[in-house]
């Protein structure tokens, strides 16, 4: 996908504009609270229905106005052309539609555009708790494994549910459905993600060497209490698990195996890199990450992504900055953030737009 | 008082606690009301009354009634030996509207849910077990919504009944995920009775 244009009133402190975009690189600069990352957000919000920095919709709306509107045409990998509209009122009225038609369910909109955000808190990933990683890795399968999303809402639900349970009562006499549910929607959870773990490998490998230019072997695998060959495998253990524990969850009144506590190991040369990597290891290591999520969404999808980089310069060397501008530049449509101009060389790029982000004003620099 | 009444006032503000109606909508009602003939308000406050002390519910199946059993129950051209277990009465009224069900019915009372405090021994299963036995009850068919605990309740209740000599069937999954029966149309009720599957 691609973004053609974008018309914006009333969004967060932006002055209403109306702009046309370059099909492959868009830098943003200007000073840190001028508006950029509010830019970035209302381009990822028309498309995902929703803040990706998890406002709320009615903070997004200017003081000085009593609604937004936000509409901008795209292009998909196959050239058709679909319009996206977003509003919504102080008074809770929101309304999303694409090519006219408003939509019933959020899913209908987030499954047509896969997009990759980097941010600069995104060495969390390597850094962060084990929740870090099972994000990326349930953002990246809800994005191309179809059915894996309603999978896990459900599996969120049970466990939600029997973890109540557990909290109310030993037992009650039904922990036992909940139980079947919760290993029926675990066991494909941890199989999915395990086999889609293979390619996100080889991909963040290719890109880590990229990155840090070294002969440094970079490693992904999921680490789960549940073993297992096959579903019925995994259903056998994830079950077995649960039994073994069960005077421990009856204690802690809580759910203690499963996917929602399994994690994706990175290993760098052979060390846990979470533990043992450089600052500049661990940084490297995230964005080969988000790479391999670019691409494994432009592969598994047949259309590529969008790629946000909201000011993830500060962390980076000139090196490393130029190569990461580079390997997705030239691969994907992408808006760039950043305060100075400083921050990239101006020939670095074939062809790109520039726009100057200033109290909410955003203009196209000849 | 913006109506200059504080009756009129009061009576709107009590409408717009009911279900569907909006500030506006029980405006209209309680001002179309004042200009009524009295005795069709009468009527009216007579028919809410009662309906609060006569209709309840039937002591075997749970769906409304004035007098002991339902009319569905103590209809004898009923399939015999079939019953359909449902959420609320509700459902049973959009059953019925679609036709495609001629047996009796066992209204639950909801579905079994922890983080709202719903167990199994809320809902009416015991009793459902006791009319499996005393109706000689073949054939069950659960029409609970599709959700996480629709589908939860379905698998702990076909649990219960391997002990039961009866086939457990439920309705298809043509019914979307997070739809409830009374708001299904009657094409799409008789579909899924139709290819309802075995548990
Ligand atoms: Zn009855």
């Amino acid at each position: 996908m691609r973004y053609l244009d974008l018309r914006s009133e009333g969004f967060r402190n932006l002055a209403p504009f109306s702009l046309e975009f370059h099909p492959e690189v868009n830098w943003l600069y200007g000073a840190n609270g001028q508006g950029k990352t509010n830019f970035l957000e209302s381009l990822l919000y028309l498309v995902s229905g929703r803040s990706f920095r998890l406002s709320r919709d009615e903070d997004l709306i200017n003081f000085d106005s009593d609604h937004f509107f936000i509409k901008g045409h795209l292009k998909d990998d196959g050239d058709e052309l679909l319009s996206f509209t977003a509003s919504c009122a102080r008074n809770g009225g929101k309304r999303l539609k694409i090519n006219e038609d408003e939509i019933g369910r959020l899913a209908e909109l987030v499954s047509l555009t896969g997009t990759v955000v980097f941010g600069p808190t995104d060495v969390a990933l390597v850094t962060g708790e084990p929740e870090n990683r099972r994000r990326f890795l349930d953002y990246t399968l809800s994005k191309t494994d179809p059915g894996y999303l309603s999978n896990l809402m459900t599996y969120k639900r049970v466990l939600k549910q029997r973890n109540a349970l557990l909290r109310d009562r030993v037992d009650g006499g039904h922990l036992a459905v909940w139980t079947e549910k919760l290993v029926d929607c675990g066991a494909e959870i941890i199989l999915r993600r395990r086999e889609n773990l293979l390619p996100i490998n080889d991909h963040a490998a290719n890109f880590y060497q990229d990155m840090s230019g070294a002969e440094e072997l970079l490693k992904l695998s999921y680490t789960t209490k549940i073993p297992g060959r096959d579903k019925v495998e995994i259903k056998a253990e994830f079950a077995e698990k649960l039994k073994e524990l069960a005077i421990s969850e009856s204690l802690k009144k809580r759910t203690l195996a499963g996917p929602h506590r399994d994690d994706m190991l990175i290993d760098i040369k052979g060390r846990n890199a979470r533990k043992f990597a450089s600052q500049g290891q661990k940084r490297s290591a995230a964005i080969a990450l988000k790479l391999a999520q670019a691409e494994y969404l432009a592969q598994t999808r047949r259309d590529r992504p969008i790629v946000f980089l909201d000011d993830v310069f500060s962390e980076l060397d000139q090196s490393r900055r130029e190569k990461l501008c580079l390997l997705v530049g030239r691969k994907y449509q992408t808006f760039l953030a950043s305060p100075q101009l400083e921050d990239l060389r101006n020939d670095l790029f074939g062809d790109f737009r520039r726009f100057r982000v200033d109290c909410g004003c955003v203009t196209l620099e000849s | 008082m913006e109506y200059g009444s504080q009756l009129l006032e009061n009576l709107i503000k009590r409408l717009t606690r009911l279900p569907g109606i909006g500030e506006r909508g029980a405006q209209r009602i309680a001002l179309h009301l004042l200009h009524s003939p009295e005795e069709n308000c009468r009527e009216l406050a007579n028919a809410l009354l009662s309906v609060r002390e006569k209709v309840g519910f039937c002591p075997r199946c749970g769906f409304y009634t004035e007098g002991r059993l339902c009319f569905i129950c103590s209809d004898m051209r009923r399939r015999e030996g079939l019953l359909c277990v449902v959420e609320q009465p509700v459902e049973v009224l959009s059953l019925e509207r679609s036709g495609a069900y001629r047996g009796r019915y066992h209204v639950l009372g909801g579905v079994i849910s922890p983080l709202d405090g719903i167990h199994p021994e809320d809902l009416t299963i015991s009793p459902l077990l006791e009319r499996i036995v005393a109706e000689e009850i073949s054939e069950l068919v659960l029409a609970l919504s599709a959700g996480v605990e629709g589908e939860t309740t379905a698998l702990y209740l076909s649990e219960k009944l391997t002990e039961y000599d009866v086939r457990v069937t439920r309705l298809a999954r043509g019914l979307p995920a997070g739809s409830t029966l009374e708001y299904m149309d009657e094409a799409t009720l008789q579909r899924a009775f139709e290819g309802r599957v075995e548990l």
